[in-house]
């Protein structure tokens, strides 16, 4: 991905030269290598601090939000789970399509810094790709380890690495197809488990939850204008922590994201203390595939499988 | 003579401290190392560099149930939750004990003391552990924390060789080293030595940037550029306020069902939209621009006018845990190398 930084900075450098987009969402350096961040560009100087690498995990598109009620043309970078993230706000009526514009981002699979850092807890110079194989390049010496094991789990599912539609392309278009079949192992493993046994290991997760709302706030298929959990009057949701609380506060959020959720794993992914939230929603996503037959229910359609009433359905609620 | 905790020991330790104490330690669950009620010495470990989340949780809980109230025969009845019992809280590093003590001046001095933290840090013992290896985010030597210092600790345990050497710093720690006399050995080991090399480890990030004059130089610059600059990225959650064991914002309310409730004080976050929304819909921080400004005005400016020290001790947390990199250090470094002359401009 890095390879693609000069061409990025100069198509974002001419975009906000010539007033295509007011102002330009993509990434800059954090702490270290293995941590990007958002970037935001308000004019072509900026782009000499643009940063590029297989890290580049945050979906950007969440942020137009911030910016509706202006008339601003916001530019993004967007990859091919971003493109759908995106897809999410547009069919949601959220995000006007003529207020984005979108430079897409043809992308090979993002390394999960979670599991980076075991092997480098620091001082991770660079990663090098080698077909099936990565080099971990560290302050200390070179470590290669097989590449599929180091990327996020989204990356290994996604079933379409370029991004579905754009403006504009940086770069080619690389091989499509997803690296592993979704085969929803994880929930179904659970669903083996004794029912006391999930609900201990359900109970000790919500516990250990802050009500932080990280997930809330990352997640493109929240994108509600006011979120029922920030509603003091009536208050849906009690403010003080209890299991009950928490409870509360993932099966209402797991529910309304249901059916809307594209599968892109950012609310685990900035979760700080680890909570399976993958497992909730694939759980979902499997038994909305199954029960009104889509084959792909996390990728967003203009007629959601429960945003629909149909006289025929089969009605297996009772 | 001193007094050395051997490694085979620590379940033990933590054995015995649980005949009279109720145990709070580092406990690894699913991936991550957080700080727990635990009754079992086996579950504790000792292998991280720091819990993700932090003392204050024990002291100014998340949810603090301040009494109950019930309506009878047109009378209101209040019922005070009081805390009791003795507790230990075991493995807090040296910056997480540099917080409490800046949390103790916010509920402790001037007018009102805040009761129920107070009764809390009395009857909490707390055993520190020295840092052996500090990470990449560690930045406690920019506030004069080292990974060695022992200031908030009851006893301190310094990781060395074969086991823990320990020094007793107050009341408390005597009556755990007192509870734990039959575990704890006299060797010849020079204490003064053993802390003076983990006061000289070397913290990179930390010994790098320093905080001078940022407080001074924070007093022009609440209309400078910077804020509108950081906060776009800021995704407004709670993680930086939350797994901070330095910040302290609440919020009261009461959960009334029928004739009955509670009153509770949960923690509140600054960063959080409705913060400061005010009855009536106004809210004079509508924006993450004032927001943010907020979180890093307080910890490098207001605080220290009042207090005359910055509410943060370099833990680490919000580097490694903000999902946008919206650091301290990182808002540090900012405010350093910003112009004098912008802040000359602006008010
Ligand atoms: S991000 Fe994690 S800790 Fe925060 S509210 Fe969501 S599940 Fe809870
Ligand atoms: S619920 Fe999680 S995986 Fe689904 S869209 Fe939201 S952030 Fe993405
Ligand atoms: S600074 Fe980071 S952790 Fe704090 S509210 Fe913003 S995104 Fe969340
Ligand atoms: S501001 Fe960050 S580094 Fe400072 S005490 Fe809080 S979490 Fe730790």
């Amino acid at each position: 991905m890095k390879e693609k930084l000069s061409e990025l900075k100069e198509t974002v450098a001419r975009l906000l030269k010539d007033r295509t987009v007011d102002f330009f969402i993509a990434y800059q350096a954090g702490h270290s290598q293995v941590e990007p961040i958002p970037f935001f560009l308000t004019t072509a100087e900026h782009v000499e601090n643009l940063f590029l690498n297989n890290f580049c995990a945050h979906n950007l598109s969440k942020y137009l939000l911030d910016y509706l009620a202006g008339d601003e043309v916001v530019g993004v970078l967007a990859k091919g789970c971003d493109l759908r993230a995106l897809k999410r706000l547009l069919t949601d009526h959220r995000v006007e399509r003529g207020r984005v514009f979108v430079v897409g981002l043809p992308c090979i699979g993002i390394y999960d810094r979670k599991k980076v850092q075991e092997v480098y807890p620091a001082g991770l110079v660079e990663v090098v790709e080698e077909g099936e194989e990565v080099i971990l390049r560290g302050e200390t010496g070179d470590k290669r380890v097989p590449r599929k094991e180091y990327l996020l789990p989204r990356c290994l599912t996604c079933p379409d690495h370029n991004p579905e539609f754009y403006d504009l392309l940086l770069g080619e278009k690389v091989a499509n197809g997803p690296l592993a079949e979704e085969d929803y192992s994880d929930v179904r493993a659970l669903e083996e488990w004794a029912p006391g046994e999930r609900r201990r290991y359900w109970t000790r997760q919500f516990e250990r939850c802050l009500r932080c709302y990280a997930c809330r706030n990352v997640c493109p298929a929240c994108n509600c204008r006011v979120c029922c959990f920030d509603v003091a009057e009536p208050r849906w949701l009690g403010k003080g922590t209890s299991l009950d609380e928490q409870e509360m506060f993932h099966f209402t959020r797991a529910m309304h994201v249901a059916g809307r959720c594209t599968g892109c794993g950012e609310c685990e992914r900035v979760c700080p203390v680890n909570i399976p939230l993958m497992k909730l929603n694939k759980k979902l996503a499997k038994d909305i595939g199954a029960l009104f037959h889509v084959p792909q229910a996390e990728i967003p359609t203009e007629v959601e499988p429960l945003g629909q009433f149909r006289l025929g359905d089969p009605d297996e609620f009772n | 003579m001193t007094k050395v905790l051997p490694q085979g020991k620590l379940k033990d330790f933590l054995k015995d401290t649980m005949d009279k104490y109720s145990l709070v330690a580092p406990v690894r669950e699913d991936g991550v190392v957080v700080l727990k009620p635990t009754a079992d010495p086996e579950a504790v470990v000792t292998d991280y560099l720091n819990t993700v989340t932090s003392p204050k949780d024990f002291f100014f809980p998340q949810t603090e149930r301040m009494f109950r109230f019930q309506k009878t025969e047109g009378k209101i009845r209040v019922e005070e939750t009081t805390w009791q019992g003795k507790r230990v809280i075991f493995g807090v590093r040296p910056c997480d004990l540099g917080s409490l003590e800046l949390i103790d001046r916010v509920f402790q001095e001037g007018e009102y003391e805040e009761t129920y933290y107070l009764a809390r840090r009395e009857n909490t013992t707390v055993v520190g552990l020295a840092c052996s290896s500090p990470g990449p985010t560690c930045f406690c030597t920019t506030f004069g924390i080292t990974p060695g210092s022992p200031e908030g600790a009851d006893l301190m345990l310094y990781p060395d060789g074969e086991g823990f050497v320990v020094e007793v710093l107050t009341e408390k720690g005597e009556a755990l080293a007192q509870q734990t006399e039959t575990l704890l050995e006299d060797q010849d080991v020079d204490l003064a030595e053993v802390k003076g090399r983990f006061e000289g480890l070397k913290v990179p990030l930390g010994d790098h940037l320093s905080v001078d004059g940022v407080a001074a130089k924070l007093d022009g610059m609440f209309e400078h550029p910077v804020w509108a600059e950081l906060s776009p990225r800021c995704l407004g959650c709670g993680i930086c306020t939350y797994l901070c064991p330095t910040c302290h914002c609440f919020g009261m309310t009461d959960e009334v069902r029928g004739d009955q409730g509670v009153r509770l004080r949960c923690w509140d976050s600054c960063q959080f939209s409705d913060f400061t929304r005010m009855a009536g819909g106004h809210n004079p921080r509508p924006t993450k621009k004032e927001r943010v400004r907020q979180r890093f005005m307080h910890k490098l400016n207001y605080y220290v006018h009042r207090f005359g020290r910055y509410l943060c001790t370099g833990c680490g947390r919000c580097l490694e845990k903000c999902p946008v990199g919206l650091t301290m250090v990182h808002v540090i470094e900012k405010v350093n190398d910003s112009g004098t002359r912008e802040v000359a401009v602006n008010e």
